[in-house]
Parts: structure tokens; sequence; C-alpha cells
């Protein structure tokens, strides 16, 4: 009995695996990877590890739902409404793919594994706390050094805001094309007010109050919660001066192309007081990606600002 | 045996989510308001029941679907490990805490799905600051029951009960509740922490939803509260310890009045903005619960 | 096995209510469209989103972890007494020092 449902829980484990790169969204992929875990610990309870197995199912749902977060932040099309190949380097990861099979199984087939079960009653967990306040000590206080390790680089590297002003300030994206205009925002010239308004960190408020402070200042670009209710009073157009019939009100048509090159060559470093609401026009056209759905995603949204 | 436990705390889960729904209903008179009686949330639920569930438009339809039945099986695992009665639980997990834990993770995500598959701006919004607050909320629930774990000795439920017999840890942890009620309130998407969903943002994770996925949704927060309730209950008021009546009835009314207390605390608290509310919970209660927990091992030893 | 039957159990008893209990609308277009108050979506939902307490969401991450090592400590923290006592003191004192970092950069709120 006990057998069979870890096969099944295997078979889950590995189904839900292969599900991760069938599926056309990173938030699916992610949380199909966590299926793939909790199948992992439902045999980590089965095994007597129940500390083990709870805490990876405890682990893995935090780790995912952040993995999700982070990237739908990053990719360019973490949606799931275009298709989209989680596979690449495919002769490369075959190979890799049969030989970390071989070697496991391999490992599995020819090692002599041991057989002591767990006598019933037995306190794994007080087992597990011993080890780790007794012999284990130095790897635990370790652990403890290299999670500071970690929490430091992190904040260096992904932070902000900080001490000494805007992480970004002074910095300029890449270009759209080779030697093109820097994307998303403008570059900075002598007083420029990019880092002006990094106040609106204490008060964000989920979107409401912040729509305007991104559009004003930081041209981001990232497809924000405020870009979501944003551009109920603010549309890119508008700030243009220049709706044209064929992106009038709605944006219903996905022409993208017409569309991002006009606000491309009518934005550059100089048109000093339209330009500064024109710079967010070319971040959100410059979305790389047709939706051959096109379902209310209306030319616009995408940002050029890959940070 | 087992079928009639579970068929018991299936039969205490549906009273206590209608308990639940009475309170919601009874609060406003707090404030002035009307308060209804106790058949207003069955009238409430009909009246959702015969309504359709509108389509979005190119929604993630099986996640749309399950993410409330998701919420409501995870309450009702919850619940399984809080003992009912003295040494008897539905599932005699020996780390019942971590699989509270993982309920919670497992929430947070099931709100983000939540918000995440009717494909709207509203619910996104009221998913990823859902997510932005319901991570750092596990922090404190964590140094919480691993505070009334010390003097138990066990991760086991059971045994934390056992180990309150002479004083409960509301006592010899007096902060343990309320740094847990703010769990509560975060998990039960309610009142101050209700980030997933409110007024602000049109509904958030709930703005597309009507018919049976609302229903089966509400349905699913009340059932968090009461396996919330339940397992606060168990942590720090004794759970099935009484004088008298028997255990599970003295389970009941200690439950219903964590519940209280969590309706109460979700109206009486002002809200504020997630940014804020991010600062609060690192800045302030998670040095209390560092604090607390620091507390608690100097009495327990 | 009996922990497998039960989350089974309550899993699959929520997800046949949720799916007996559906009753869906073929919604038209308007209905169907995004509710924004009245404005029109310019986007859909799913595109890339900027969630602003990215820092705090690693940060929680490295914690995390490190909160999995208490849940053992507290099973035989009364056992061991003051030596528990010290070595998840200096566990914790040296992950405060992240924590206080990441405060001062100011990492808990909306970057």
């Amino acid at each position: 009995m006990t057998d069979l449902a870890i096969i099944l829980l295997a078979l889950f484990g590995v189904w839900t695996g292969w599900r991760v790169f069938r599926v056309d969204s990173m938030v699916r992929a992610s949380f199909a990877l966590m299926l793939s875990f909790i199948a992992t610990a439902g045999i980590g309870l089965l095994l007597s590890a129940p500390y083990i197995g709870v805490a990876t199912v405890f682990m893995m749902a935090v780790e995912m739902l952040v993995m999700a977060i982070f990237m739908v932040m990053f990719m360019m099309n973490p949606a799931g409404l275009n298709p989209m190949s989680m596979v690449h380097q495919h002769r490369l990861s075959i190979g890799a793919g049969v030989v970390a099979f071989a070697g496991l199984g391999a490992a599995v087939l020819l090692s002599d594994l041991p057989d002591s079960p767990v006598a019933p009653g037995t306190d794994v967990v007080a087992q597990l706390g011993f080890e780790l306040l007794g012999p284990s000590m130095l790897i635990f206080e370790t652990a403890g050094v290299t999670l500071l390790a970690t929490m430091l680089g992190a904040v260096i590297l992904s932070s902000r805001q900080g001490r000494f002003g805007m992480a970004d300030h002074g910095s300029r994206p890449p270009g759209l094309e080779p030697g093109g205009a820097p994307a998303g925002r403008r570059p900075e010239k002598g007083g420029g007010h990019g880092h002006g308004h990094g106040g609106h960190g204490g008060h964000g408020d989920g979107g409401h109050g912040r729509a305007s402070d991104d559009h004003g200042g930081e041209h981001r670009g990232h497809m924000s919660d405020g870009d979501h209710e944003g551009h109920a009073g603010y549309s890119p157009d508008g700030a243009m001066g220049a709706p044209g019939p064929e992106h009038g009100a709605t944006h219903r048509t996905p022409a993208k192309s017409e569309h991002g090159g006009e606000h491309r060559t009518a934005h550059g470093p100089g048109h000093a007081p339209q330009d500064q609401k024109a710079a967010d026009a070319p971040q959100e056209d410059a979305a790389p990606n047709a939706d051959p759905h096109a379902h209310h995603r209306k030319g616009t949204g995408h940002d050029g600002d890959d940070t | 045996m087992s079928v009639l436990l579970a068929a018991g705390v299936l039969v205490a889960l549906a009273l206590g989510i209608w308990l639940g729904a009475w309170f919601d209903r009874l609060a406003p008179a707090l404030e002035g308001g009307r308060a209804a009686g106790p058949m207003a949330p069955l009238r409430d639920w009909a009246a959702l029941l015969i309504r359709d569930q509108a389509e979005t438009e190119a929604p993630d339809r099986m996640n749309r679907l399950l993410a409330p039945a998701w919420y409501l099986a995870l309450a009702a695992i919850g619940l399984s490990v809080v003992p009912v009665a003295e040494g008897l639980a539905l599932w005699h997990s020996p780390v019942g805490i971590v699989v509270w834990g993982s309920c919670e993770a497992l929430i947070v995500i099931t709100v983000f799905l939540h918000g995440w598959s009717p494909n709207a701006p509203f619910p996104l919004i009221g998913a990823y600051r859902y997510a932005a607050i319901g991570l750092p909320v596990m922090l404190p629930s964590m140094f919480v029951l691993i505070a009334a774990a010390l003097p138990a000795e066990s991760l086991s439920l059971i045994a934390i009960v056992d180990s309150q017999r002479d004083s409960w840890n509301l006592v010899r942890q007096p902060l343990g509740l309320p740094l847990f009620l703010v769990v509560g309130l975060t998990l039960t998407l309610r009142g101050p922490l209700d980030f997933a969903g409110g007024v602000d943002i049109a509904g958030g994770t709930s703005a597309e939803e009507s018919g049976a996925g609302l229903f089966l949704w509400q349905v699913a927060r009340l059932a968090t509260l009461v396996a919330f309730s339940a397992l606060a209950a168990a942590v720090f008021l004794g759970g099935p310890l009484g004088p008298l009546l028997p255990g599970p009835v003295w389970l009941a009314l200690k439950t219903a009045l964590v519940m209280a207390l969590t309706v109460l605390a979700g109206r009486l608290i002002a809200r504020t903005t997630p940014s804020r509310m991010l600062h609060v919970l690192w800045v302030w209660l998670l040095p209390l619960s560092f604090a607390h927990l620091a507390v608690s091992g100097m009495v327990a030893l | 096995m009996d922990a497998l039957l039960i989350i089974a159990a309550w899993t699959g008893l929520a997800a046949l209510a949720a799916w007996g209990m559906q009753r869906q609308a073929g919604a038209t277009a308007p209905l169907a469209a995004p509710f924004l108050g009245g404005g029109t979506p310019d986007t859909h939902a799913w595109q890339r989103y900027h969630f602003r307490p990215y820092t705090m969401a690693l940060v929680f991450i490295a914690f995390e972890m490190e909160m999995m090592f208490m849940y053992p400590w507290a099973v035989v923290f009364v056992r061991e007494g003051a030596k528990a006592l010290a070595e998840m003191g200096m566990f914790l004192g040296i992950l405060s020092v992240g924590l206080l970092y990441g405060w001062r950069e100011g990492i808990f709120r909306w970057q």
C-alpha cells in the first residue's frame, strides 16, 4: 500500500515536472514545479521523515511564489496568452538529461542501499535537533553566515533605494536597436529629475496614488500596478498631443510598429517639457511579441526597460 | 473511527462557517449599523448560488474554478491537525505546527492564483499586494508557533495542548495571541490585512467573481477563520482542556471566542497602505516576535 | 499514509464541490471585459508586473530558510538548555545583521 502510494506520488511528481516545460505561463510553470515538490514531500512523509517532508512543502510553496513573481517581473512573455517554449538547446539538454538519468539510475541500482526502518515512536524531529546543536553545530552556524551573505547580496544587488540615493541614478538603459535611443527612460541631462521622485516609496498604496508618481518621475516602465490604473486617467496619446485615428480611445488594434515608430522619433533628448511625459510612450510601444489572440492587449503596456 | 472523526470535523467546519458568517453580520451593530439574524448568511448564500458565474476574457479556467476549492481544502487540512479532545486529532501529525505553516504558505499562493486567474487588472493588483503582505506575515506566525512548541518540547499540537495543563500559553506567552491574530487577519482576508480584496480596488481578487465562485470563496475564507481560530484556541487557550464539559465542547467554545475576537479585530483596526503595512510587519512585528520568542524561551527554561 | 489520505480526501472533496456548483454563463464581450471602473484596459492583466517589494521577497526567502532550522531546535530547547539558547542566539544575531542592513537600505517598503 505504501509502495503504491510512493509510486503514485513519484508519477505525479514526474508528470507535474513535465508540465513545467509544457505550459505557456511562468506562473503555471512555477506552480506545476511546486506540485512536483509537494509530491516529493509526500514521499518524504511516507519515508518517516515528517519534518523534512512538511518543511519541503512549506519552503517550496514560498519559494515558488517568489519565483513566479520574479519570472513575471523579468520575462518578456510571462503571461500565458502567447504560446511559448520553455525548451532551449535541445541537443545539449537531451544529452545532459540522459547522462543525469543514467548516473542517478546507476547510483540507485548499483549502490548498496541501507535497510534500516525507523522504529515506531522514534522522535525523529528531536534527533534532528540534537544533531543540529551537537555534531552539526558548525554547519548550522555556517548556514547562518551564508544566509547573511545571501541577504546582503540580495539587498546590494537589487535594492533600488538606499542611503546614497537611487541605485539607478544616472544609469542609461540600452537602446531598442543597436545605437538607438535608450529604451524606457529619458537620458538625464544636467539637472534631470530622474532621482527626485523616490519619495513615493513610503506611501505607495497598491496602485492608487502611485500612478502619477510613476509617470511623472521615474520612467521605469515596468508593467506596474500603477500602470493598470494609471491609464484610466492618463493616456500616452493625450500626453503626446497627437492622438491619431488609428490609436484612438480604445487601442483596439495591436498596431504596434507604426505606433511605436512615431513615438520614438518624436522622443529624444532635448524636448524638454513635452518630452518628459512623452518618454512614457516608447516604453509602452516596445511590446516585442505580437499577440495572436489580441484579447485586450491593445498595443501598449509592454515595457522596454529590461532591468 | 477516523471516518467518524472526519465527519465530525466536517460538521464542525460547516457550523463554524455559518457562525462566522453570522458574526460578520452582527458586527455592524458595533458601529451603529443593523445586526442581522442568524438566517441572514443562509439567505445571502442562496442568493449567490442561484446567480451565474460570469466568464472573463481569456481566464485561466482551471485555477479560477479551483482556487476557492484549494482555499477550502487548506482550511480543512489545517483543522485536521487540531486535537479535538485530549490526545485525539484527525491527523496525529508529529509536526502539526509545520503542517499549519505549510497551509499558510499555500493559502497565500491560493489567494495569488485567485487574483491571477481571471486575467483582470483589479484582481491582479489584489493578488500581488496580498503576496507582498502574506509572505512576511508568515514570519511572526512561525515565531509564535515555535515559542509555543518550546515548553511542549514537540511540534505536535497534541503535545502543545498537553503542555498547557498547568497554565495556558496565553498566560505564559502573553504576546502570542495578539501576534497570531495578525496572522489570522491575513489568512482570512479580513480588515486591516485584507490586501487581496477591499473596496479601494473594487473587491480585489474577487472583483470579477459572482455566483457560485464568489460563494465558495466566501465560504473558504470563513472556513479558514474556523481553522485558524481552532488552532489558536489549541495553542494559546488550552484547546480541549477544561473542567466539567467534554473536550470538544471546550474547544468549540474557545474557537468561537477566537473567531469573535478576529472578527472584532478586523472591524476595529484601521487599514493602511500595503507599503506602510510592510514596514510595520518587518520593523515592528518581527522584532516583537523575536522578543516574544526570547521571553518564552527564558520562561520555558 | 493517513496523512496523505486526509489531504487527498479534503482536496478532492473541495474540488468536487467547486466543480459541481459552477454555473458558467456565456458572457458577451462587454460583460467579459475586465472591470476597470468604467475605463477600458490598455493591457491584458498577465503581462510583466513590477512587484514593488522585490528585495523584501529575496530577504524573506533567506530569512524563512533560516526559520526552518528553528523547528527542530525548539523541540530540544528545554533539554539542551543554555547551549541551545546560546547557539540560536548566535544564529539569530548573525541574521539580524542582515535585517538591520535591509532596513537601513529601505527595502521594507515599496521600491
